[in-house]
């Protein structure tokens, strides 16, 4: 019988300890962690004065924190458009997660150029607080679709590549 | 702990099986192991059945290259046959002035090899009155005489607990694991040939997109509905251009 409660016992405290594992992995981990790494890809998005190349490089180096970095530069792809080429650099925060839609915000949004981008996009750009809302995809383990509505309310698919 | 076994060749004496190989003798299915020494002397005694083994007989047989006093011999003649229950030494007769003998002759018998649960030394010990009776767990060895459950010993409880704490850390291990495999997973895209998607439509509260391949297995085209609008996004391994379909 003192066996029996002995093995009950430690069959409990195998149980507890599976249990415990699973949190540990649930709180050192979140929705983002599959995603750190460098990503970059490229997407072309249609304007009125024409279609313009937004070069996008995210860096999530902050899993547990789940914010990440963004570089995204932007320059005309027809080549008789005014040439100019703009960066514009964010840290974003994942904000809101609902479904399978992830709410961003924007913040130490920097500019290089702005009054060029601004005049080719006819508006006046954000500065900070500006909200992303989006969607991501897995494609494969190194590469994902993430599909965006920025702050003007333009919507944007882009194809991102982990690089090592 | 020993597992005792009363293996062949075994022999009847008196009341007693007695396994020469493995010093086990057995009366009324209870098996009982004798130490070396008294096995050793058994034995001799076996071998010189129906005649009179002396002291020097004992010495040479038992103690070759050592030292071994009368006192010594007696006290051994007197542990066998406490072990061999022959206080009144119907079983090994002193002939005076000459040595021992078995007094019924040793018979072979045939016997299938049987076992019993291991004893403790401890309670081996006890048999043979050489262990002080404080030790002696009563509940312990009425489970043991159950015949169902080992002893206790500390190494074994060390054991149990060395199997409890492993087995603790695999399933710390494990818990981790399952998490790692079914928490935060990636929601996939949706992957077709291009034959399939070129005829695809997706419903207009599709949630997930469809994403064409082509020969090499690469993402071409991928397929999606935002707000109602569906949408076709082509990726030609470096730029991303969607448009309305």
């Amino acid at each position: 019988m003192q066996n029996k409660i002995r093995h009950f016992a430690i069959l409990i405290a195998w149980i507890v300890c599976a249990l415990i594992g699973l949190i540990v992995y649930q709180w050192s981990n979140t929705p983002t962690t599959p995603f750190t790494g460098f990503w970059s890809g490229q997407a072309i998005a249609e304007y009125p004065r024409g279609p313009i190349i937004i070069k996008t490089q995210l860096i999530i180096d902050d899993a547990q924190g789940e914010s990440a970095r963004l570089i995204a530069q932007f320059l005309p792809a027809q080549e008789e458009n005014e040439m100019f080429q703009s960066t514009v650099t964010t840290s974003i925060n994942v904000i809101k997660r609902q479904d399978k839609t992830l709410t961003f915000s924007l913040s130490d949004v920097s500019y290089s150029d702005k009054a060029n981008l601004e005049e080719y996009f006819d508006r006046t750009l954000p500065i900070k607080g500006a909200i992303i809302t989006g969607k991501a995809w897995a494609i494969e383990e190194d590469e994902i679709f993430i599909y965006l509505i920025l702050p003007f309310g333009e919507k944007m698919g882009v194809v991102l590549t982990r690089h090592d | 702990m020993t597992k005792l076994v009363l293996e062949p060749p075994v022999y009847l004496i008196g009341d007693y099986s007695y396994s020469k190989t493995s010093g086990v003798v057995s009366k009324n299915n209870v098996l009982t192991q004798l130490r070396a020494k008294e096995s050793a002397l058994l034995n001799v005694l076996i071998e010189h059945f129906p005649n009179t083994l002396s002291r020097d007989q004992i010495v040479k047989e038992l103690y070759e290259g050592s030292y071994a006093t009368d006192a010594t011999i007696n006290q051994l003649v007197k542990r066998l046959r406490k072990a061999l229950d022959d206080d009144q030494r119907s079983l090994i007769r002193t002939i005076p002035k000459q040595g021992y003998m078995l007094t019924t002759a040793p018979q072979p018998i045939e016997i299938e090899p049987i076992a019993t649960h291991a004893i403790h030394p401890k309670y081996l010990n006890c048999e043979h009155g050489s262990v002080n009776s404080s030790e002696i767990n009563l509940e312990e060895l009425q489970r043991i005489a159950a015949g169902n459950i080992q002893p206790n010993t500390p190494n074994q409880e060390r054991l149990c607990g060395a199997f409890a704490v492993i087995g603790g850390l695999v399933a710390l291990l494990l818990g981790y694991t399952f998490g790692h495999f079914t928490l935060y997973t990636p929601n996939y895209i949706e992957r077709t040939s291009e034959i399939e998607f070129k005829n695809a439509v997706l419903a207009d509260d599709a949630t997930t997109p469809l994403a064409s391949l082509n020969a090499q297995g690469d993402t071409e085209t991928i397929y999606l509905v935002d707000d109602g609008i569906h949408i076709i996004c082509t990726y030609n391994q470096v730029v991303t251009t969607c448009k309305t379909k």
